[in-house]
C-alpha cells in the first residue's frame, strides 16, 4: 500500500469521525420539545402567563411566600426562551415580529432581563415582605414582560368596544 | 487522472460538506448556566416547590389552581434527560450515582418512552387536565385531583 493511500485513508477517516461527531452534537436546542417550535413557545408563554396570574392571586390573598414558586418557574422558563426562537420561525399562528432576528442581541438581553426580574420577584417573595413583594410585582408586567413584548411581539387585537345601546 | 481518484475526491468533498454543515448547525444548547448539576438541582427544587404548592391548593379546595403547577412539572419533565449528560460531573452531584441511568435510556434524548420519563411527563399532564375536565362548581373535582395526587406519589 502506497503512503499516499494511507494518508488519504487517515484524512478520510478523520473527516468521517468529525462529521459524525458534529452531527451527533449538533442537535438543535429545540429538540427537547416537539417538532412545532411555535406551538412549543406558545405553550411556554401560556405557562408564563398562568404563573404570573397565580402569583397575583396569591399576593391578593396575602400568601406572599407562595409567590416564590411561580417566580422561580418564570425564571426557569426565561432560560429557555431564546432557544425557542430559531431564525425565521414565523408562521401565521406566531405573534413574533421579524425584529427578533434583526435585533437578536436586544432580544437576548430582553429574555435575560425577564429572568433577572423573575428572580428578583422570587427573592423578595421568599423574604415574606408583603409590601416589598407588592412593589416588585407592581412593576413586573412593565419591566419584565413589557420589555420583550413591546418591541418583539405583535400586539393582541384590541377588543372592540361596543357602543352603548339606548 | 484515474477514476478512483475522482471517486475519492467526490467522497472527500461530500464528507467535508457534511462536517461543515454539522459544525455550522451545532449550536450549543444554550439552555441553562452551563453547569448541568446546578441546573438540574435548581429544576428539581422547583419541581418540589410546585408539588408542595399543588398539595396546599388541593387541601384548600383550590383545584383549578393546580393546573399551573402541573403544567410547570410537565414542561420541566421535558428538560430532565438533557440535564443528565453522559457520565455527569464526578464529585458534583449529590444524587446516588447510578450508572444505569445513562445506559438504560430508551432512545437517548428523544427517548421519552422510558419508564421514569413516562412517570414524570404523563402524570403531571393528567393532573393538569383534571381541573379543566370538571366544571368549576362541581365539588367532586377535589376528590378527582386528590385521587390523582395519591397516585402520583
Amino acid at each position: 500500500m502506497k503512503p499516499t493511500h494511507v494518508h488519504t485513508g487517515v484524512v478520510l477517516g478523520s473527516l468521517v469521525a468529525l462529521a459524525l461527531a458534529s452531527s451527533a452534537t449538533g442537535q438543535s436546542p429545540t429538540k427537547i420539545w416537539t417538532s412545532d417550535v411555535v406551538a412549543d413557545r406558545q405553550r411556554l408563554m401560556k405557562l408564563n402567563g398562568a404563573s404570573w396570574a397565580d402569583a397575583q392571586a396569591k399576593l391578593k390573598a396575602g400568601n406572599v411566600e407562595a409567590v416564590a414558586v411561580n417566580a422561580e418557574t418564570m425564571a426557569l422558563i426565561a432560560t429557555q426562551i431564546v432557544a425557542l426562537f430559531p431564525e425565521g420561525s414565523l408562521t401565521d399562528k406566531s405573534k413574533a415580529k421579524p425584529e427578533i432576528w434583526q435585533k437578536w442581541p436586544e432580544f437576548e438581553a430582553a429574555a435575560k432581563n425577564y429572568g433577572v426580574q423573575a428572580e428578583k420577584l422570587r427573592d423578595v417573595a421568599r423574604s415574606k415582605d408583603q409590601a416589598a413583594t407588592e412593589a416588585v410585582a407592581k412593576e413586573f408586567g412593565r419591566q419584565a414582560c413589557g420589555t420583550c413584548h413591546q418591541p418583539f411581539r405583535v400586539p393582541p387585537p384590541q377588543q372592540q368596544q361596543t357602543p352603548p345601546t339606548r | 487522472m484515474e477514476f478512483r481518484h475522482v471517486k475519492a475526491g467526490v467522497i472527500l468533498g461530500s464528507v467535508v460538506a457534511v462536517a461543515a454543515i454539522g459544525c455550522a448547525t451545532a449550536r450549543p444548547t444554550a439552555i441553562g448556566s452551563g453547569d448541568p448539576v446546578a441546573d438540574r438541582q435548581r429544576l428539581m427544587k422547583n419541581n418540589g416547590a410546585n408539588w408542595a404548592d399543588i398539595q396546599n391548593k388541593v387541601k384548600a379546595g383550590n383545584v383549578e389552581g393546580v393546573a399551573v403547577n402541573a403544567e410547570a412539572l410537565a414542561l420541566h419533565a421535558q428538560r430532565i434527560t438533557l440535564l443528565f449528560p453522559e457520565g455527569g460531573v464526578p464529585g458534583r452531584s449529590e444524587e446516588p450515582r447510578k450508572p444505569g441511568r445513562h445506559t438504560s435510556r430508551s432512545g437517548g434524548r428523544e427517548g421519552r418512552g422510558g419508564r421514569a420519563d413516562h412517570r414524570h411527563h404523563v402524570r403531571p399532564r393528567r393532573l393538569r387536565d383534571v381541573p379543566h375536565a370538571i366544571p368549576r362548581a362541581a365539588t367532586p373535582a377535589t376528590a378527582g385531583a386528590a385521587a390523582l395526587l395519591k397516585e402520583a406519589r
